[in-house]
């Protein structure tokens, strides 16, 4: 009797002969979601030459980096993992720092403009992006900044503190104000409540937003691509790598080698970082889902 | 009196410091989004080439109206955007369902799953041009090695497998993320309900009809809004994987507007008409977004 009620909680708990059947489709649903990425990651331990042959193998006949080391050295893959690590770095620790302090502004205080900037929030997670790629690269050649990340990093930053501010804003609700008040009776200004009272207790949420900001970023495609169309050294990987799928080598054959190590050296940080944080990824994209 | 002017003061000194820690922020955000959404509005009414440029009225629309490639990216769009969420949502839910009971490895099954949301869209695209090779591809490979077909298959040679194969790396690549969203659904689902259900003498089916679906109910459109809303966007992997080839068999709103407006795949700069397409896409995409504001006032007292 106790044993139903306990699973009762739980759809298909109780059900002892269907269990095998379950663990069967998790497996080969697991097999499914791990197979595309773990085969190219065996796959950049091949040789060219195997690459080239195609066949049914999985594990490489002969063990070796050499992709790796002709992607880093003569593929330009080292300044595209540079540009990747740049462009990610700071945009999020920009964004960090503005959606907590956008997040404070538009919850705590009041002020002129309020209503307004955070109506252009909600409505913009609706249309930004996609469809207003060439105004933002005029601007950013129109002001010289394309020759560097930096025009590439303020593009970003304009839309990445959007969703973060939202979800900063829930988290501040959920504070409560006496602990704001008894700061500014002891003297602290705006910014000292910020900074002494807010921020430290705003952690939790501080990992989401470092999450989900730097896989965004990493990640990014599109407003890498368009923004680097003539400055191939200021692509990051994802646009770095993707944009040799296009392109024959010197026998007009596809470059396997390069694009498979290329699309590992593209995953593995983000894997990492996973693997180390997987809450914060998780936590983020419900939070997002429910709040935003 | 001496006293109004000190909490005068006070505010102007707040009022300054908060607009310091807001300004930049919404500056970036006025410049990079707000500004070029305006820029599109102007210049939708313009024939406008990167150089010269000259005011039309609605010509560029006229245009668009009867642009054959400009509906079939629009129909590609909406069959890839609907296509995934039809295989989907309900393969998501049957994960969410079975990882929400009792089983080993729970931890190891939903981490496993959600693997391919981490990975970049366009290196998503690579990954599965590596994959489907016709010459070199693990795929051809193993069908050719097990007999199950004699001549290798060149999956995106023809717009209707090129349709599909983006459809299921859609989902291949969804899965995790909306079955993690279901799981956070279930977990809020109050346990009495089902304790009520067994005192009635329910079974699982019916707990599952009549308890989990409707209690999810409004995560469940919640998801279907997220997907329909980032499906309507779709560019990355399709301008990795196919280039909206073959013969624009594969072409999205999105493909479409960037090539026009980056003068890419042969394609002559009109950055004019792309704006106009831009406002076209962006009245499909608000058009969803507005049934989603209907839906959700319903579920206010979701959350």
């Amino acid at each position: 009797m106790t044993r139903t009620h306990k699973s009762s909680s739980r759809p298909f708990g109780a059900r002892a002969a269907a269990k095998p059947l379950l663990y069967l489709l998790l497996i080969a649903a697991t097999a499914v979601a791990l197979f595309p990425v773990a085969y190219v990651f065996m796959a950049s331990f091949k040789t060219p030459q195997e690459l080239l042959v195609g066949g049914t193998r999985l594990l490489p006949k002969k063990f070796t980096f050499d992709n790796y080391v002709t992607a880093w050295n003569a593929a330009n893959f080292s300044r595209y993992t540079l540009n990747s690590v740049c462009y990610a770095g700071i945009v999020t620790a920009c964004t960090v720092l503005f959606s907590t302090m956008l997040g404070y502004g538009f919850e705590r205080k009041r002020f002129p403009g309020r209503k307004f900037m955070l109506g252009s929030f909600y409505f913009s997670m609706f249309v930004a992006g996609a469809v207003t790629i060439y105004p933002v690269f005029k601007l950013i050649v129109g002001a010289q900044l394309h020759h560097s990340l930096l025009g590439l990093i303020l593009a970003t930053l304009g839309g990445s503190s959007i969703l973060p501010t939202l979800l900063v804003i829930g988290y501040l609700k959920g504070i409560p104000r006496e602990l704001d008040e008894s700061a500014i009776i002891d003297g602290c200004g705006a910014f000292g409540v910020y900074a002494k009272v807010l921020l430290p207790m705003l952690t939790p949420v501080i990992g989401v937003v470092t999450m989900i900001t730097f896989q965004g970023t990493w990640n990014n495609y599109m407003l890498p691509l368009a923004l680097t169309l003539t400055q191939p050294d200021n692509r990051p990987l994802s646009v770095g790598v993707t944009s040799l799928a296009y392109v024959t080598g010197q026998q007009g054959m596809a470059q396997w080698d390069l694009l498979i190590a290329g699309s590992c050296m593209a995953i593995v940080p983000i894997a990492i970082v996973y693997l180390w944080a997987n809450r914060f990824f998780v936590g983020g994209l419900s939070a997002g889902a429910i709040k935003g | 009196m001496k006293r109004a002017m000190t909490i005068r003061r006070a505010r102007t000194r707040e009022l300054v410091s908060v607009y310091a820690m807001v300004g930049i922020p919404y500056l970036l955000f006025m410049t990079f989004v707000l500004f070029p959404l305006l820029w599109i509005l102007r210049y939708a009414f313009y024939d406008y080439d990167g150089i010269r440029s000259s005011y039309v009225g609605f010509d560029n629309f006229r245009v668009l109206l009867h642009d054959e490639v400009w509906w079939k990216a629009v129909g590609n769009t909406l069959v890839l955007t609907f296509g995934s969420l039809a295989i989907g949502i309900p393969l998501a839910l049957v994960f969410a369902v079975i990882l929400n009971g009792r089983i080993k490895g729970k931890i190891f099954f939903r981490s496993a799953l959600y693997f391919p949301v981490l990975i970049s869209a366009a290196i998503v695209g690579l990954i599965f041009r590596i994959l489907l090779a016709p010459d070199t591809g693990i795929v051809n490979a193993l069908l050719l090695s097990s007999g199950l077909i004699e001549k290798p298959l060149y999956v995106l040679a023809s717009p209707l497998a090129a349709l599909t194969t983006l459809i299921l790396i859609e989902v291949w690549q969804g899965l995790g993320y909306n079955m993690t969203l279901m799981l956070a659904g279930l977990q809020r689902i109050p346990s009495e309900l089902y304790e009520a259900a067994i005192i009635d003498g329910a079974n699982e089916r019916q707990k599952l009809a009549y308890i989990t679906i409707p209690q999810l109910g409004p995560m469940l459109q919640t998801i279907m809004m997220l997907s329909v809303l980032n499906g309507l966007k779709i560019f990355d992997l399709v301008n990795v994987l196919t280039r909206g080839q073959p013969n624009h068999g594969s072409e999205t709103m999105v493909t479409y507007i960037f090539n026009y407006f980056f003068e890419m795949e042969g394609y002559r700069a009109q950055q004019g008409y792309a704006a106009s397409a831009s406002v076209a896409a962006f009245l499909v995409i608000s058009l969803v977004a507005l049934l989603y504001f209907r839906l959700s006032r319903k579920l206010a007292d979701y959350d």
